[in-house]
This record gives structure tokens, C-alpha cells and sequence, in this order.
């Protein structure tokens, strides 16, 4: 059984950047609080690789966000569009 | 404002001392040090201790067992650039005139057994193997780079580590490519030998101020010529959690500081000490140290450049010539100061380098570049 899921993340309300995992302040530092919002767990692989037996991933989100993720049971595809799901263990993985 | 000098070096070696020996390892170290430099522990001024793991000893009970004099004791924690830190915290007293001797050591030996691969995992990271494995197999999809030009860097650096008595990795015999590529998978495209061993041990300096200079043999002083200490500014392709370092820029922007504030051009250093904890690593920073263009560090390599007599052949300077974090080993604290302990013995060598460049990064992530001079 698994759920496909929004990655929680915060937006600058000002220069619109966006963030996951949230982060309260913006990253310019002028303290500027931001705005929760949702993320879809969707995204281009940039690069993977396997460790221990377990895959991970950088992963390219919209508003070109990026995030080291862990992954699915591979073989993998750069460039390929991903998705995240969370998975009985309650951790989420991307995959194919 | 005071230039600042080193007049001491000394270190253990760094091997799997295992926990519970911090303080007799950092002792080690510290004795070496002030030795080399003529002076006992009564002539420091302040002492900068750094370990990296939070379950080694804080610094005040390494000065304890050097003596109870009644000195300052700052303890110093920055992750793998621990070492370089301290030192920077050294310069900044003596540069303030707040001390004229200093003494920094580095160390690390947990009283727990809690490996810094523990550390890291609580702090939220994914093992660091992972996040260059992930840069490594970017940058081969980007550039072309094989696992052969990871093990060109390894081999160099586990064959400089045979010429270090105090490196972790003491090969019998040369180290060949095939011999790198042949060893245990760690994270693709990584084998366990084109990654740091981690460990244990000890290397202190001791620094002082150029009033202070006549006190010791100025010949075999070595010159601070710059010190720059940067954390990750947010930018394109920064990860926020997992990665245990942000974008490798922070690399280039760190050097361009240390090399403008020691007045020094990128030609004339001789010899770099990286922050080569895995092989992608010392690749990457090649280029944005600015010895080579994007691109081309994989042809380089394959030409020898890098290594012994890259001066010469090349008109580069030599990597990791103690054996870097893959060769020498890579216990947090103790790195840095490890690095300035190389870079002195080959400062002082007759006839040798004049110019030596420290570079390492730390979790979180932060990088420090520091110039070193001959002093002439």
C-alpha cells in the first residue's frame, strides 16, 4: 500500500522562493517570515546512486527546487519524471 | 595589524585508535608541537582546541594535561574543517593582539564509541558517501568523467600516503588504478579505497605574532598570508536537508577570498591540500580553485598533472601530498591542523615549494581556504 504525497514547504512571499523542507525565514536573511504550502512530489531525476541497499536521489521540483531523496528499488533514469510515494515504513520514495 | 607565523608543528598518526584516547593523542600532538617549536606549554598564550565529534573531550582537560597554567582555553567545533577553524580563531586572537603565542590542536577519539558516521546521521544527513556519489555520477553524465579518473585521483593520493609515517593507509606497494577500480563497491561509482577511512588522532600548531617571532627560529617560520572563512550563500541547486554539504561554488568563492586577501595569484602556489574526502571531490575542486577550466581535470589526470613533479611538468601544483582525507585519513577535528603540518614540512624543505593553500568544507555546510608563505 502506498500514497502518493505533497512534500510540506515554505514560500517567500516577496521574491516567491521556494523551500522544502520549510524554512520560517526567507534565505536572504531579512527575517522575512514565509507561508507554508504544499509541494508536489514530482520531479526530474538529476542523479542517483545506491548505498547499503538502499537507493537515493537528487530530484528537481518545481520552482526549481531541489532535494536529496531516497528512492525506489532501482535501476534508475536521469532525466526521467518522478513521483514520490510514502510507503508502509512511512518514508517516502520517489520512483518512476 | 600583526602578521602571523608558524613556528610548530607535530601530530600522531592518524589510524583506528578507537575511542577513550583523545586526551593522550591530543598530548602527543601538542608536545610535538611546542617542541618543534622550542617552547613549552608555559610559553602559550591561549590554546585552541578543536575536535570535531561531540563525544570527544572538550579542550580544557587537553590543557589539564599539558598543565594547569592558568591560560585560556577556547574549544573549537566546525565539522570536518574543525582544524582550519581553529586555526582561523588563533589568527583572529593574535591578529586582535590578544595573544602572541598560540597553541592549536586537533583531535578526535570519542569517550563513547559514536563514530563521526553516527554524528553525521543525527544530525539528519544522509551518509556522505551518498551525496558525492551523487555529484560524482552528475558530473559523469555532464563531462564524461569515469570511475577510472576517480582512481586516478585515489591511487595518487593512497601512493603519497606511502611516503607519510603518520597516514592512516599505508599501502606495501604502489597503488594502481586497477587495484582502486578492483576494490569493494561503497556507493556507485565509489570503492571503499576512493574514500576517506575516517579514524583517529592528533596534530597541533603553534602560531605566534611577528613580536613574538624573534623568541623562535625565524628561518623555519612559515607566514600566514590569509585565512577566509565563508558559510553556504542560498543559489541554485542548494539542498536544504540530506545533503550533508550545499553546492560545491562555496569552493570557488572561498578561494578567490583567500587569494585576494594574501595578495597571492593562483600560479605561484606550489602545493594544495584538499578537502578529498571522497575522489569526486578533488575533481571538482580543481576547477574551482581555478586550475583548470570545466571540464578538463579528467585530461589532466590521465597527462599525470597533480601529482609528483606537476610543477614542473604542468606548471600546477601538487594535491593531497600527504595522502589527503582518502590516504591520510579524515578524523574531523585533527584534519586541518594535519594539513598545516604537511604544508610546513614542505615549506621547510630546502630548496622546496614557497607557497601552500589549505582547503577544507564542513557540514552544514561552511568552507575555510587558507595561503601559507615560506618566510623570506
Amino acid at each position: 500500500m502506498t500514497t502518493t504525497v505533497a512534500l510540506p514547504g515554505s514560500k517567500d512571499p516577496v521574491s516567491g522562493e521556494v523551500y522544502v523542507p520549510p524554512r520560517r525565514f526567507a534565505a536572504d536573511g531579512s527575517l522575512r517570515e514565509c507561508q507554508p504550502v504544499e509541494v508536489p512530489a514530482r520531479g526530474v531525476l538529476a542523479s542517483w546512486t545506491s548505498y547499503n541497499g538502499e537507493f537515493y536521489g537528487l530530484v528537481d521540483l518545481a520552482n526549481a527546487v531541489r532535494i536529496q531523496a531516497r528512492l525506489g528499488d532501482g535501476p534508475h533514469e536521469v532525466g526521467s519524471d518522478y513521483v514520490g510515494v510514502r510507503g508502509d515504513d512511512d518514508v517516502v520514495r520517489f520512483q518512476p | 595589524m600583526t602578521d602571523v607565523y608558524v613556528v610548530g608543528t607535530g601530530m600522531t598518526r592518524f589510524a583506528n585508535h578507537g575511542p577513550g584516547v583523545g586526551i593522550p593523542l591530543a598530548a602527543e600532538a601538542s608536545v610535538a608541537a611546542m617542541r618543534d617549536a622550542g617552547i613549552t606549554f608555559t610559553d602559550i598564550d591561549i590554546l585552541y582546541a578543536g575536535a570535531a565529534n561531540p563525544n570527544s573531550p572538550r579542550g580544557v582537560f587537553v590543557a589539564r594535561e599539558l598543565g594547569l597554567t592558568g591560560l585560556p582555553v577556547q574549544h573549537v567545533s566546525n565539522a570536518s574543517a574543525t582544524g582550519l577553524a581553529a586555526v582561523h580563531e588563533a589568527i583572529t586572537a593574535i591578529e586582535a593582539g590578544r595573544a602572541d603565542v598560540a597553541l592549536v590542536t586537533g583531535y578526535d577519539s570519542p569517550d563513547t564509541d559514536v563514530s563521526s558516521q553516527d554524528v553525521i546521521a543525527a544530525e539528519g544527513h544522509h551518509p556522505p558517501a551518498v551525496s558525492f556519489a551523487l555529484w560524482a555520477r552528475e558530473r559523469m553524465a555532464q563531462y564524461g568523467t569515469g570511475p577510472e579518473h576517480l582512481a586516478m585521483v585515489a591511487a595518487k593520493n593512497w601512493n603519497y600516503a606511502r611516503t607519510n609515517p603518520f597516514a592512516a593507509r599505508q599501502a606495501s606497494e604502489p597503488v594502481t588504478v586497477e587495484r582502486v577500480l578492483a576494490s569493494r563497491m561503497v556507493a556507485d561509482p565509489f570503492t571503499s579505497m576512493m574514500c576517506t577511512p575516517w579514524g583517529e588522532g592528533a596534530a597541533a600548531v603553534v602560531l605566534c605574532s611577528e613580536s613574538a617571532l624573534k623568541r623562535f627560529d625565524a628561518a623555519r617560520a612559515v607566514r600566514v598570508a590569509a585565512s577566509a572563512f565563508q558559510s553556504d550563500r542560498f543559489g541554485p541547486n542548494q539542498v536544504l536537508e540530506g545533503a550533508i554539504v550545499g553546492p560545491p561554488q562555496l569552493t570557488k568563492s572561498t578561494v578567490d577570498n583567500a587569494l585576494n586577501a594574501a595578495d597571492v595569484k593562483l600560479d605561484d602556489v606550489d602545493i594544495v591540500q584538499l578537502h578529498d574526502a571522497f575522489a569526486i571531490e578533488e575533481i571538482i575542486y580543481y576547477e574551482l580553485l581555478g586550475l583548470c577550466e570545466p571540464g578538463q581535470a579528467e585530461k589532466l589526470l590521465e597527462a599525470g598533472a597533480f601529482g609528483p613533479g606537476s610543477r614542473a611538468k604542468f606548471g600546477l601544483p601538487e594535491v593531497s601530498t600527504d595522502g589527503g582525507l582518502i590516504g591520510r585519513g579524515h578524523p574531523g577535528g585533527p584534519t586541518g591542523t594535519a594539513q598545516i603540518w604537511e604544508t610546513v614540512r614542505r615549506l621547510r624543505e630546502p630548496d622546496g615549494d614557497r607557497v601552500g593553500l589549505c582547503h577544507l568544507l564542513g557540514g552544514g555546510s561552511i568552507c575555510i581556504v587558507q595561503v601559507y608563505q615560506r618566510n623570506e
